[in-house]
């Protein structure tokens, strides 16, 4: 199967500032990659190159083959699903207006048709908010915005979703049920990409973990396999220790002080 | 979307309405069975006077508060008018520009526009540089800025007037006046020449700026060609605010009173809120327009005078309702 | 030696007239000059026109507001203002200057300034034949007016266009002017001095003459050209009455709008148009 996403040897260079140098990445269909990495290291420049909102400065990023500078945004939001960390709304959009909002790359008409509210009610169902629909999405709690957030990017029928710390304001009970829709998406055939600082929850999830450091990849791989103490030390800058249980995914630790 | 059709019907309603009552009431008595008397005082009053007057209160009401509606769609923020942004004074600066440089005299009333036109737009391009140049531009910023090109505006206003002739001094402050007057026909054409297209294209986008309000980022994700559609935007808020000046003078707080209540009685989906701002905000005006005119007959007093009365109190109103909100 | 008393107390009555006068009205540098006191003027207003010699004396500024410093450096023994309402004579004298202030407003106003400036200028003599000649001229407009007719005057609108007038209200001194011509203000139940007014009030009351000086920034026009191009913007209404009956009356003269000595000279022409001699 060819993959979704190739990139080449992508840079992007701010202000004389290089954010991302050299990435060589592919990421196919049906996969749930996480990019992992400390502050800085260019994870959400990363996630909105694949977004198309952040232009290179060199080599090639191609979705289907396209090289994504030359596809238009509306073709773009019709394959392509970006769920930013918050939306702060001066106004006070009902929940179901937000998800409709994820309709806008399809319709063509002044008003939304069949089609439409069919995807909207589908993708409400699957992210659970139906009972939010007349709710005004400002008066919600992180969690439940979270939900609207990635119902809006469903209703968009995209096949790769991009989530940008979307975790990162959910409580554990909420992290554990985005990841599993998320993982269901992935079965269905999506490809998801998210970025979290939280490796816990990257390697109960991914299928693939990308860590970045200061713009460049420093390894590709699946949770175990990565999951080395000293490749995480040199990435993140603190020692840190990996706890393997047999039959679960790695964890990792900050190192107990005995000490203390 | 289903209130949809009854809230537009309704709309329309309350614009026919003023298009129909307002030119009846006013300070001269109209006796109503001698309106279809084609040589009559009520029908000379009714086509000459009143009804063009009204056409364009209908029509400069209806610019502001659709105008308002963009920028606070625009600017994310519900404060942000004509008025407050700065954008009519920089139509006024040019209209008193024209004025003071003749090139509004006599047979060249199209100076006037194209001054008004391009004060508009100048200063709207400011504002825009402001509110881009950093991340997160609060409306505190947005409304500082406002407040500071409105006073270099009139300080530039006020040097003009000082310096130029007796008689353009005069017309200057007789513009500053502001305010709707029973004005000719081919006025209104010109008038309409620039409002209805841009009202139309302006509600044509709703959708464009339901997802900018939301935020640019938003929209780009959304498969929203952010860049144009911010240009669009800003080109015809310039036109709507620029050509009403041109006309009225400034008139304050005209785009703040109905978008906002709209906003809160009927939600913010712009593809229902930009019409009946439309139509809303013009019966609004004319209405303002009707007690201007008929309370201290036979002198006027200009609708700006009203609408400010209304105005402020509500603009401070919502200042500090939100205020309270962030606590 | 009495011959000598009387020299002595004649050259210091001429010494103790103003030598230096700063005038910051128009009207007042009128009366100056119909005074023959051209000379003695050493400053005047940006807006004083008439005579033509009163251009080319240094400007101090407007009635409302005159450039204290540059007055002052003018070293004037005399300056003239007209009543107001920013203590422009406190302040002035703050500077340790001399200032009579004077009332226009009203034709026995313009009549009382006329006799004090003569009082004040050792010109009792020229004063009191401007004075009578003044009211035997009004005298003989008012005596001639024999039908009464419904007027306005406009002092304001939006050129080329009927839209964004100021008409002339009660209280003003071209008011009363027109009174005494025969012609009855429009709008003298008007709260406003120069209301804002529009279309509607002149179709609802209809005036017999209308004087316009509206297209005030056309400056600098022949007047026979003004006189067109204003009359071509009211042939637009033809539902008035002035406007079929060829009654309006385009002005670009600031005779009418000064208050001065020239108020007999505007009462006269205003008296002749209202009965069927041209506008002038």
């Amino acid at each position: 199967m060819k993959p979704v996403y190739q990139l080449r040897q992508a840079s992007v260079v701010k202000n004389a500032q290089p954010l991302l140098e050299n990435i060589d990445l592919e990421l196919s269909a049906g996969e749930l990659v996480v990019i992992l990495g400390p502050n800085g290291a260019g994870k959400s420049t990363l996630l909105r190159v694949l977004a198309g909102l952040e232009q290179l400065s060199a080599g090639a990023a191609l979705l289907s083959s396209e090289p994504i500078a030359a596809i238009s945004r509306r073709t773009m939001a019709r394959q392509v699903a970006m769920v930013e960390p918050t939306v702060a709304l001066p106004f006070g959009y009902s929940v179901e207006q937000v998800v409709m909002m994820g309709r806008a790359p399809h319709m063509d008409a002044w008003f939304e048709g069949s089609e439409d509210w069919a995807q909207v009610e589908a993708a409400m169902r699957v992210m659970d908010c139906e009972n939010l629909r007349n709710r005004d999405f400002r008066n919600l709690s992180s969690g439940e915005m979270q939900r609207v957030l990635v119902a809006s990017a469903l209703a968009q029928q995209p096949c790769v979703l991009l989530l940008d710390e979307s975790a990162a304001f959910l409580d554990v009970r909420h992290q554990m049920e985005l990841f599993e829709a998320l993982h269901r998406l992935t079965s269905q055939g999506y490809l998801v990409v998210a970025v979290t600082h939280d490796w816990n929850l990257a390697a109960r999830w991914a299928s693939r973990i990308v860590l970045l450091k200061s713009g460049r990849i420093a390894a590709v791989g699946s949770p175990t396999e990565l999951a080395s103490a000293p490749l995480l030390n040199e990435v993140f800058g603190v020692p840190l220790e990996v706890l393997e249980i047999k039959g679960r995914p790695p964890i990792v630790l900050q190192p107990g002080d005995p000490a203390r | 979307m289903i209130r949809f059709w009854p809230v537009l019907l309704l709309s329309c309603a309350a614009a026919l309405l003023a298009l129909i009552l307002c030119p009846l009431i006013g300070p001269t008595p109209m006796d109503l069975s001698k309106l279809a008397e084609p040589e009559s005082l009520e029908s000379r009053l009714f086509w000459l006077a009143r009804l063009p007057r009204v056409i364009l209160a209908l029509l400069a009401g209806g610019a502001l508060a659709s105008a308002g509606v963009l920028f606070q769609a625009l600017m994310r923020d519900a404060l942000a008018t004509p008025d407050t942004l700065g954008v009519s004074s920089g139509a006024s600066l040019g209209a008193v520009v024209a004025i003071c440089f003749g090139w509004a005299d006599s047979a060249r009333l199209g100076g006037l526009w194209v001054a008004s036109l391009l004060g508009a737009g100048l200063v709207l391009l400011i504002v825009v540089a402001l509110s881009s140049s950093g991340r997160n531009v609060s409306s505190f910023t947005l409304l500082l800025a406002g407040i500071t090109i409105n006073s270099m505006c009139v300080a530039v206003m006020l040097f003009l007037q000082s310096v130029t002739s007796l008689g353009r001094s005069l017309a200057i402050t007789r513009w500053l006046m502001g305010g709707v007057d029973s004005v000719e026909y081919s006025t209104l054409a010109l008038l309409c020449l620039f409002v209805l297209p841009a009202a139309v294209v302006l509600i044509w986008r709703s959708k464009d700026w339901n997802l900018l309000a939301v935020g640019q980022s938003w929209a780009s994700a959304k498969g929203l060609d952010t860049r144009s559609s911010l240009r669009l935007g800003y080109a015809v808020g310039s036109i709507l605010a620029g050509s009403v000046t041109a006309i009225t003078g400034p008139i304050g707080f005209a785009g703040l009173i109905v978008p906002h209540t709209l906003r809160m009685l009927i939600g913010p989906d712009h593809r229902l809120l930009l019409p009946a701002s439309f139509l809303i905000g013009g019966a609004f005006l004319a209405a303002c327009d009707t007690i201007g005119r008929t309370i201290f007959a036979p002198a006027e007093l200009p609708v700006g005078v009203i609408t400010a009365l209304l105005g402020g109190p509500f603009f401070l109103w919502i200042l500090t309702s939100r205020a309270t909100m962030k606590n | 030696m009495l011959r000598l008393i009387f020299l002595l107390l004649l050259a210091l009555s001429t010494f103790a007239q103003p030598r230096r006068i700063v005038s910051t009205v128009p009207g007042l540098t009128e009366i100056l000059f119909n005074l023959d006191l051209g000379d003695r003027v050493v400053g005047v207003s940006e807006y004083c026109r008439f005579p033509a010699a009163a251009l080319a004396k240094p400007k101090v500024g407007s009635f409302l507001q005159p450039n204290i410093e540059a007055i002052a450096a003018l070293k004037p023994d005399l300056v003239l203002i007209i009543k107001n309402p920013v203590r422009l004579k406190q302040r002035l004298e703050a500077v340790g200057l001399r200032v009579q202030e004077l009332d226009l407003e009203t034709m026995p106003g313009i009549l009382a300034a006329i006799a004090q400036l003569g009082q004040d200028t050792a010109r009792q003599k020229q004063a009191t034949a401007l004075r009578s000649n003044l009211e035997q001229r009004l005298a003989a407009v008012k005596s001639k007016v024999k039908q009464r007719q419904r007027v306005t005057f406009l002092v304001g609108r939006t050129p080329q266009r009927l839209e964004g007038m100021v008409a002339v209200g009660p209280g003003s001194y071209l008011d009363e002017l027109m009174r005494a011509a025969g012609g009855d203000n429009i709008f003298a139940d008007s709260p406003a001095m120069y209301p804002k007014v529009s279309i509607e009030q002149l179709l609802a009351r209809d005036p017999q003459a209308i004087f316009e000086m509206g297209d005030s920034v056309h400056e600098g026009i022949p007047q026979n050209r003004y006189r067109e191009d204003v009359l071509a913007v009211w042939a637009r209404m033809p539902s008035l009455r002035a406007v079929r009956e060829r009654r309006i009356f385009p002005l670009n003269d600031d005779l009418y709008v000064v208050p001065g000595p020239r108020f007999a000279e505007a009462a006269e022409r205003f008296f002749e148009m209202l009965n069927g001699g041209p506008a002038r």
